[in-house]
């Protein structure tokens, strides 16, 4: 029985492999629009955790605006956990928690901590993802209000305990209200790369 | 072939099923694991800290530059409004540098004489290297900056990092093009130092603001300190070369002496690393240990 390819342009008729006649489509096309295929597969697939990347690196380039450092916004943060919503099988688990080490290590902190915040964000988000179907953006960002305040609290939490020193609890405070005010822009976004890239 | 990759998915698909099983456990497990092991053993960690900056240094360094220049444009923009006030006032920094030029001289002189006199050998070597702050100092809980020069430019572990004139901090990990320093505001910066003034030696710990505390200091030698005191390191222990500025005494409240440096901790855009060789005092080594 001969085995039927289907060329992946919708416009290409069938070519039969066993005999080798392609009527459109030869063999070494085929095998090029497939390895193409697998190529754009990867390069999307790859695009949520390189555009997290970059929010991170944006937000961690020397501006030199005085105490910016302190309260600049949790980009990871908000990038886990839009993506947790739209598309979790393109940030898996692990990408998020070496999306979380490389923070670690650019801020120069304990290595782990962030890495554990985010991994609980993305693993908590995306297990009740089924709440965000079709919910209003009104909903989403309340649920953020949480998310990103119980984030940071973990990452507060542990960096006291690794010091052994309560950090300032205000700053903690500031920065959480930073994260909440760019989280509209970045999830549209993102929500725009959602839908012109990634789809 | 085909019976190959069979054999391959049936050894894979239950590694994958347990993986995808148990990952959250797997990875708060490494995490915690990875936090675990830093506190018993900074220096364990070290080589994923330096692979990840040495990594990413270029493309931080890269997004520094236009900053950088936007930066400068408005500084430059600025400071042609204030030209004529700025003239004036350099004109008579110059006065004032002018008069202090021909003490220094005078010093310096005066010094070369009575060394010669006393036979002391001065072994020291120092050499510096400029290098670009390519991150800002950490977070809310680190006091660190990452600079764009590394091993490759001689840069050692250990070192003293120096802004405007003054002690900035000492370099921590060294990746082969970059660098992270741990500025002495840091809460885990210690500095053998000393009161200019009185001689009297202490250790200045950062307090992770903009400030440094001085601790070891006894109730009397707390109460001869004066306000505008300088703090300079005392080169105890070799690590760091003797009489770099750490800062000037601010208050004292009880027995918290706060110190003040003249760095502008928000605009730090260029570190200067002191390659400092004292062959009597401590080798390499000692700097790994003393991590």
């Amino acid at each position: 029985m001969s085995t039927l390819i289907f060329c992946q342009t919708a416009r290409l008729k069938p070519y039969n492999s066993q005999n080798g006649s392609g009527l459109f489509c030869d063999r070494k096309t085929e095998l090029g629009y497939e390895f193409w295929g697998r190529i754009n597969q990867i390069a999307r697939g790859l695009i949520p955790f390189l555009l997290s990347l970059l929010l991170l690196l944006v937000f961690l380039t020397s501006t030199g605006i005085p105490g910016f450092v302190k309260v600049a916004p949790s980009m990871t943060i908000i990038s886990v956990y839009y993506w947790s919503i739209s598309r979790p099988e393109l940030l898996p688990l692990y990408s998020v928690f070496i999306l979380g080490l490389i923070e670690d290590v650019l801020v120069g902190g304990p290595l782990g901590i962030q890495a554990i915040v985010l991994v609980l964000v993305a693993y908590t988000v995306s297990t009740q993802r089924h709440f965000f179907t079709f919910a209003p953006f009104g909903y989403i960002f309340s649920t953020f209000i949480l998310v990103v305040t119980a984030g940071l609290g973990v990452n507060w939490l542990v960096n006291s305990l690794f010091a052994w020193e309560l950090w300032d609890f205000m700053t903690l405070l500031v920065k959480a209200a930073m994260t909440m005010i760019f989280y509209p822009v970045v999830h549209w976004l993102l929500a725009k790369v959602d839908r012109t890239i990634v789809s | 072939m085909r019976r190959r990759s069979g054999t391959f998915a049936r050894v894979t698909t239950p590694l994958k099923s347990w993986f995808q099983r148990f990952a959250l456990t797997l990875m708060i497990l490494t995490a915690g694991g990875l936090l675990i092991i830093e506190r018993i053993n900074p220096n364990a960690t070290q080589i994923i800290r330096v692979v990840v900056v040495d990594t990413f240094s270029p493309v931080l360094t890269a997004m520094t530059t236009p900053v950088a220049a936007g930066r400068e444009l408005y500084n430059n923009v600025r400071s042609y409004g204030s030209l004529r006030a700025e003239v004036l006032e350099l004109r008579d920094k110059l006065r004032f540098t002018e008069r202090w030029e021909q003490v220094a001289r005078r010093l310096e002189a005066e010094n070369r004489r009575l060394w010669s006199q006393l036979h002391v050998t001065q072994d020291l070597r120092t050499d510096f290297v400029s290098a670009r702050v390519i991150r800002d100092r950490g977070s809310s809980y680190v006091q660190s900056v990452l600079i764009n020069a590394g091993r490759a430019d001689g840069v050692r572990k250990g070192q003293a990092v120096l802004s405007s004139y003054s002690l900035a901090g000492r370099i921590l990990d060294v990746g082969q093009g970059s660098s992270r320093v741990l500025l002495v505001t840091d809460i885990n910066s210690r500095i053998p130092c000393i009161l200019e003034r009185t001689g009297v030696p202490a250790i200045a710990v950062g307090d992770n603001q903009n400030g440094v505390r001085l601790i070891r200091l006894t109730p009397d030698e707390i109460r001869d300190i004066s306000l505008g005191d300088r703090v300079v390191t005392s080169g105890a222990g070799g690590v760091f070369p003797a009489g770099f500025e750490i800062g000037i005494v601010q208050e004292t409240v009880g027995d918290q002496v706060i110190v003040v440096s003249n760095i502008n901790w928000d605009r730090l855009e260029f570190a200067t690393v002191v390659n400092y060789e004292h062959p009597d005092l401590l080798p390499d080594s000692a700097f790994e240990t003393l991590q």
